[in-house]
């Protein structure tokens, strides 16, 4: 009996391991990184394909030679954009697709009454309600920004860039130009599209398009390429702008890069992809380990400064080349931006409608 | 007092045998062979390129050092902690046995040390030498990937310290098993079942629906319930190499719930060990 404390010691401290050890069981290791959970757009989807697909409302144009076939393209859109330069830019921003994202209900759940209020003039100005109505908006070559969506409400006295002395006239089949600014001349085709060029030159060129009367060149954006809720071709100063300059960073983008493809999805959490090609493959290399340096320089400055959401951001951010090109992803998790935007991206029953 | 001189007893004891010198050399010679066939090419910070035994490795994303590769330190950690119990198991099984060898256990016995003492220093003794061996492997690792990629990622020691206290908990159960039963066998046995064991019941909560019968089922909670999590402190062990944030309070109530069952264990030895007549 002497030696029962030590069967009675070994069974108490028995029954207090067990119960550290079960203590708040399961347990949660917490959040892992979620670079493979958020979705690239590296490829267009079968929902893209048929998008795409249904947006060939225009008729196909007779082509004059077989190799030009391959240029044409049937949604308005993207025929009423002039031709694309070297260096030029071009960003279709899918705002209805943005809009119903998740990202972007959260946004919305987060405007204050003057963002409201802002939102409430805009409807009663023009006629049209920005939530609702719109469907792209493009950033075109040449200064040519091109807006498509539901306009049969739109005011057109308040598009005017002359609103002073305004003026109406008919273009074409189903063009109407509105009249001519200081800088600006503004244009609307059916209820679909307005846009706004340069010139009154670039105006009239971008409805003989749309009523296929213009020759068939090479688009500034091909339908392939129409993935995501954003995308385009932005010119390469743009992407030296978006990223950390260091070392030079900004002459290497510039010298070595030629073509800079981008695509954002927002379906879920947000996904960026940015495809950088050049005439140099070398050249390309080098730049792609440079952009993943500055990136990997500012994620250890960020945990340096305590900015750890920050840096949780960059750790999803990567560099992957691609055999005279490279791939730069970036990802922003809902749950950053929800941690970001605070209490009010939380689903309530006030979303602006 | 004399339960650290048994223990130090032990050290020179292991000291003595050269297969333990092997575990070392064996430990040292896979860091060596891991720093040779690796070659990174470091950018401020970002990996850039990956050779492994010469081989260009493709598809690397140009990516922060300790982002990019933080599944290879979720592996270096994988290895350290689990083969470190595995060997660890089989490597330390014999101590006890050979402690109460006859011949042996008479000699220590006639001299003026407590058998509780015997007992406990012994564990001491082979828990350090294990705690050292997790420790200069997790410490290689390291220095090894750190001489590499100039990123020396620390988190890898906690797979170190938390190996070193889970075999703790383990080896108090394979010491008792050699009182109970003076076999190296039975202890190595011992230990692999309840480092296997110990896998099982970190999943208890995803395997216990799937009893049938409710009895069993309830029979199986209870039982799992007092054994080791290991697999979930493992998990924690990667999680923190790839410096992906843990729930520390649930883990230090895990270590600690660790380290008083192996404490458990060995007090149950103890009160076996009293009772023995030689």
């Amino acid at each position: 009996m002497k030696h029962i404390k030590w069967l009675l010691l070994a069974l108490g401290l028995l029954g207090v391991a067990t119960w550290l050890m079960r203590s708040g069981e399961p347990l949660d290791t917490g959040p892992r990184p979620r670079t493979r959970d958020v979705r690239m757009p590296r490829r267009a989807s079968k929902s893209e394909l048929d998008r795409a697909k249904a947006r060939r409302t225009l008729p196909p144009r007779p082509f004059p030679t077989e190799d030009v076939a391959h240029h044409e393209v049937q949604d308005p859109v993207l025929r009423a954009l002039p031709p694309r330069s070297e260096g030029d830019l071009a960003v279709v921003v899918e705002v209805n697709a943005i809009r119903h994202s998740p990202a972007a209900e959260m946004l919305l759940r987060c405007m204050d009454a003057e963002d409201k209020a802002r939102l409430d003039e805009i409807r009663s100005s023009f006629g049209i309600d920005p939530l609702q109505d719109l469907d792209r908006f493009v950033f075109g070559p040449d200064g040519t920004t091109i807006v498509s969506g539901d306009f049969a409400n739109l005011d057109l006295d308040a598009v005017q860039p002359n609103k002073p002395n305004p003026t109406r006239a008919s273009y074409g089949d189903h063009g109407t130009i509105l009249g001519r600014g200081d800088e600006k001349v503004a244009a609307t085709w059916r209820d679909e599209i307005v846009l706004l060029a340069d010139s009154l030159e670039d105006a009239q060129a971008a409805i003989d398009r749309l009523e296929g009367r213009a020759p068939i060149t090479e688009p500034a954006l091909r339908e392939s390429m129409t993935y995501g809720e954003a995308y385009g071709y932005v010119s390469p100063s743009l992407l030296a702008d978006m990223l950390p300059e260091r070392d030079g960073l900004r002459e290497k983008i510039l010298a070595a890069a030629s073509e800079v493809e981008l695509h954002l999805d927002t379906r879920s959490d947000v996904g960026v992809v940015v495809d950088v090609k050049g005439q140099d493959p070398a050249a390309l290399e080098e730049l792609g380990v440079m952009i993943g340096a500055a990136l990997s320089v500012s994620r250890i400055q960020a945990r340096a400064t305590e900015e750890k959401e920050f840096a949780e951001l960059l750790d999803m951010a990567k560099v992957i080349p691609d055999h005279g090109s490279f791939r730069l992803e970036m990802a922003v998790p809902l749950d950053y931006l929800a941690k970001n935007l605070g209490e009010c991206s939380v689903a309530s029953n006030d979303t602006p409608r | 007092m004399t339960t650290l001189f048994v223990a130090l007893d032990v050290l020179r004891e292991a000291a003595s045998r050269r297969w333990l010198l092997a575990l070392f050399a064996l430990i040292a010679a896979l860091l060596v062979a891991v720093g040779l066939s690796l070659e990174m090419r470091v950018v401020d910070g970002a990996l850039a390129a990956v050779r492994l035994f010469g081989e260009e490795q493709p598809s690397v994303e140009v990516q922060s050092v300790e982002v990019a590769l933080r599944p290879l330190f979720r592996g270096a950690s994988f290895f350290i902690f689990y083969g470190g119990l595995f060997f660890g198991a089989l490597v330390t099984a014999d101590f006890a046995p050979s402690l109460l060898a006859p011949g042996r256990i008479e000699h220590l016995l006639s001299l003026p040390v407590r058998r509780s003492s015997l007992l406990l220093g012994t564990y001491l003794g082979v828990v350090v030498i294990a705690a050292t061996a997790f420790l200069f492997a997790a410490g290689g690792f390291v220095v090894v990937l750190g001489v590499k990629t100039d990123a020396y990622v620390v988190e890898l020691i906690y797979a170190g310290l938390l190996g070193a206290l889970t075999f703790a908990a383990l080896y108090g159960a394979m010491l008792t098993s050699a009182v109970f039963v003076r076999s190296a066998a039975a202890s190595a046995f011992i230990g692999l079942m309840l480092f296997v064991a110990g896998v099982v019941a970190s999943f208890r909560y995803q395997i216990s629906p799937s009893f049938s019968s409710d009895l069993a089922r309830r029979v199986f909670e209870a039982v799992s319930m007092v054994v080791p999590p290991v697999a979930t402190v493992g998990n924690l062990a990667m999680e923190i190499a790839a410096s992906a944030p843990v729930d520390t309070g649930g883990l230090a109530s895990r270590m600690a719930g660790m380290v008083i069952f192996g404490a458990a264990m060995v007090a149950l030895g103890i009160w076996r060990f009293e009772r023995m007549d030689f």
